[in-house]
């Protein structure tokens, strides 16, 4: 009997022994994640020096582009800014449909006609070129395309933003409206286009986030 | 006699006996404990030792770079680098042929521009008093992709947090570069894990004859902290997908070179060799196919070298402890066999042979000194724990990473098992002239 507890009292040692040592390690493995593909997408911007580094020295992360990148879009998405500073919605459609056709972006978000607007494009070349753009866009299969009217601190803007509501309609694009909002920049002296300071790029930002949101809710 | 009958004498006579049966186990338990606290010691200081030549890689890594072996590239442990030569997946394969090879691991380091997170740290994080977090506005930096599905193959160590998951497209981990970059050193590394970086991968647009430099950005949460030496600078750690698309991005602009990316698909290969024996021939072979290769291997081999004739003379302190406990298994058993001629008498007298008496005494010694050694091993475990919190505390003031201390189970069982030998071989004696002992001079001298 005395022996027969003895060596349960073994057995038990030499578990609880076993029990401890398998214990003792420690892991850094890295966990499963995935990204549900419905987030992993890619997201361009269509613009000019609006939609470029503010100006008076401004950084990335505070152009319009970026912070409506990083608060709108899920964090699955890449970007890509294709934004040049002085081009004409005409010659936009030159210069960026071609790149634009190679990244197949499922949103597109364009604030062109800043240059137009100070360099006085006239309304029916306006009209077309915004025209062939949007339909080039459409063309690359993006199907959440958001197109802007332009501040009313561009200038005498209201006939090109006419067009562009006009467009916009027309290709279904989701319109976000800037001519109401108070968006501060200056003129760039050398194209007459208007350049939005930091202020103005989060004024441009959240009203496209705004926008996205109402449209696409499910991000 | 059976085993089990013989085990029952054993367990009675130190039941009977117990308070010099628990003298002779706490004899041979501190002895254990001494040996096996040494041998934990030693293990820590080598694991640390070499975690620190390899940055914690495999001992028996080699990288071989996209470049020529340059002259005299095999007299060093450290690279000599030629003329640039591509690795692709072609020169990875013939490689992984190589006999003695086992296991190839790809790393492509890439220029990306990092916007860090703002603000930089956790909005939770406790940084100590004084220590603030500061952004960045020097926005280069460079991107390491890994397999991270062969993270232990690569010079790695994690600091804080988890490694990214190996195909996750969302997930970076952050060097000790970027805290570095953010004023906080390594013992804050926690404060990062948790923030979102963005990261951009440069690429040439030629659009009707001007050239632009466009990004492709990318979101990304910071898992983790590492240390790495991958045998460049990089701020951001992230599973080899993810890297590869960014390079492949940068070099369909055509003009890749400008920003430091040459055609090559992999910057690097760590080249796991199956033995430390087999790196030198390695290195060679490989030089051979046309490509440069560094590997810490003769420091290792002098450290390993060194490191075990500590861990001899540590073992050696501990065993001289054990042998000391052992006579006193010796000493206890003399004494059982002189108190127990009656007993011994009337197991012979029943036709019990010497050998079951042999059995007897030598279950009752193996039983003392391995229970022993078993609750020696546990105490030379917490006073291994122990002694690593002052160290710990220690070179934490020092800048340094604590150490940690596993229960290595081949310390514990060959303690065990040692202490266990030991006392069957101390109970030798005692079980002899028990079992030699005439079962009538037995009986009859009480």
């Amino acid at each position: 009997m005395r022996g027969r507890r003895a060596e349960s009292a073994l057995l038990a040692l030499v578990v609880v022994f076993v029990g401890a040592c398998s214990g003792g390690g420690r892991s850094s493995a890295p966990q499963e994640s995935t990204t549900p593909a419905s987030q992993v997408f890619t997201a361009v911007v269509l613009g000019d020096a609006a939609s470029v580094v503010a100006s008076g020295g401004g950084a990335i992360r505070d152009t319009w582009p970026q912070q409506f990148y990083l608060h709108a879009l899920p964090r699955g998405a890449t970007f890509v800014n294709l934004a040049t500073e002085s081009l004409t919605v005409d010659a936009m459609v030159a210069r960026a449909v071609p790149a634009l056709a190679e990244l197949h972006p499922k949103v597109v978000a364009v604030l062109a006609g800043m240059t137009d607007a100070g360099a006085r494009t006239a309304t029916g070349s306006f009209a077309a070129s915004v025209r062939e753009l949007l339909s080039a866009v459409r063309a690359t299969g993006a199907r959440r395309v958001l197109v802007a009217t332009l501040p009313s601190g561009a200038g005498a803007v209201g006939p090109y933003n006419d067009i562009i509501r006009l467009e916009a309609a027309r290709s279904r694009a989701v319109l976000v409206e800037l001519s109401n909002v108070s968006v501060s920049g200056v003129r760039d002296p050398t194209t007459g286009g208007f350049v939005p300071d930091a202020a103005g790029h989060r004024a441009i930002a959240a009203a496209f986030e705004r926008a996205y949101a109402a449209a696409f809710p499910t991000g | 006699m059976r085993w089990r009958d013989a085990f029952g004498f054993a367990a009675r006579s130190v039941e009977r006996r117990l308070g010099r049966a628990a003298l002779t186990v706490l004899a041979v338990a501190l002895a254990a404990a001494l040996l096996s606290s040494l041998l934990i010691a030693g293990n820590v200081a080598r694991e640390r030792v070499l975690d620190e030549l390899t940055h914690g890689g495999p001992l028996t890594g080699i990288r071989v770079d996209a470049a020529a072996p340059g002259l005299g590239a095999l007299d060093s442990d450290s690279a000599r680098l030629g003329a640039p030569r591509a690795i692709d997946d072609a020169a990875l394969a013939r490689i992984k042929r190589l006999d003695g090879v086992r296991a190839v691991s790809p790393v492509v380091i890439h220029p990306v521009l990092m916007l860090p997170p703002d603000p930089p740290v956790r909005p939770d994080a406790k940084l100590p008093p004084g220590v603030s977090a500061t952004t960045f506005s020097d926005l280069n930096s460079s991107i390491i992709g890994v397999d991270l599905r062969r993270a232990g193959d690569v010079p790695l160590s994690l600091v804080a947090g988890r490694l990214p998951a190996p195909d996750a497209t969302t997930e970076v981990a952050v060097t000790l570069g970027y805290l570095q970059r953010l004023g906080l050193t390594k013992d804050q590394a926690d404060a990062v894990v948790g923030t979102e970086l963005e990261y951009g991968a440069p690429r040439v647009f030629r659009e009707l004859g001007s050239a632009t430099v466009r990004g492709r950005w990318s979101r990304a949460l910071i898992v983790g902290v590492v240390a790495q030496d991958t045998g460049r600078d990089g701020e951001i750690l992230a599973p080899l997908p993810q890297v590869l698309a960014a390079r492949a991005w940068t070099q369909a602009g055509g003009d890749a070179t400008s920003f430091g990316v040459g055609t090559s698909k992999y910057s690097a290969l760590f080249v796991v060799a199956q033995r430390l024996d087999d790196v030198v021939r390695l290195r060679q072979a490989i030089t051979d196919i046309g490509y440069s290769t560094s590997a810490p291997e003769s420091l290792i081999t002098q450290v390993q070298r060194y490191v075990h004739a500590v861990e001899i003379v540590l073992g050696g302190i501990g065993l001289i402890a054990l042998v000391i406990a052992a006579l006193g298994i010796t000493n206890a058993l003399l004494a059982a066999v002189r108190e127990r001629r009656r007993e011994i008498g009337v197991v012979k007298a029943i036709g019990g042979r010497d050998r079951d008496v042999r059995r007897m005494f030598l279950l009752e010694a193996a039983m003392l000194g391995s229970v022993g050694g078993l609750l020696g091993a546990f105490a030379g475990y917490a006073i291994a724990r122990t002694l690593a919190a002052f160290v710990n505390r220690y070179l934490t003031e020092q800048g340094y990473a604590g150490v940690h201390v596993g229960l290595p189970m081949v310390i514990v069982f060959g303690t065990v098992a040692g202490a266990a030998l030991l006392a069957l071989v101390a109970g030798t004696i005692p079980a002899q002239r028990a079992a030699r002992l005439p079962a009538r001079r037995a009986m009859g001298d009480r």
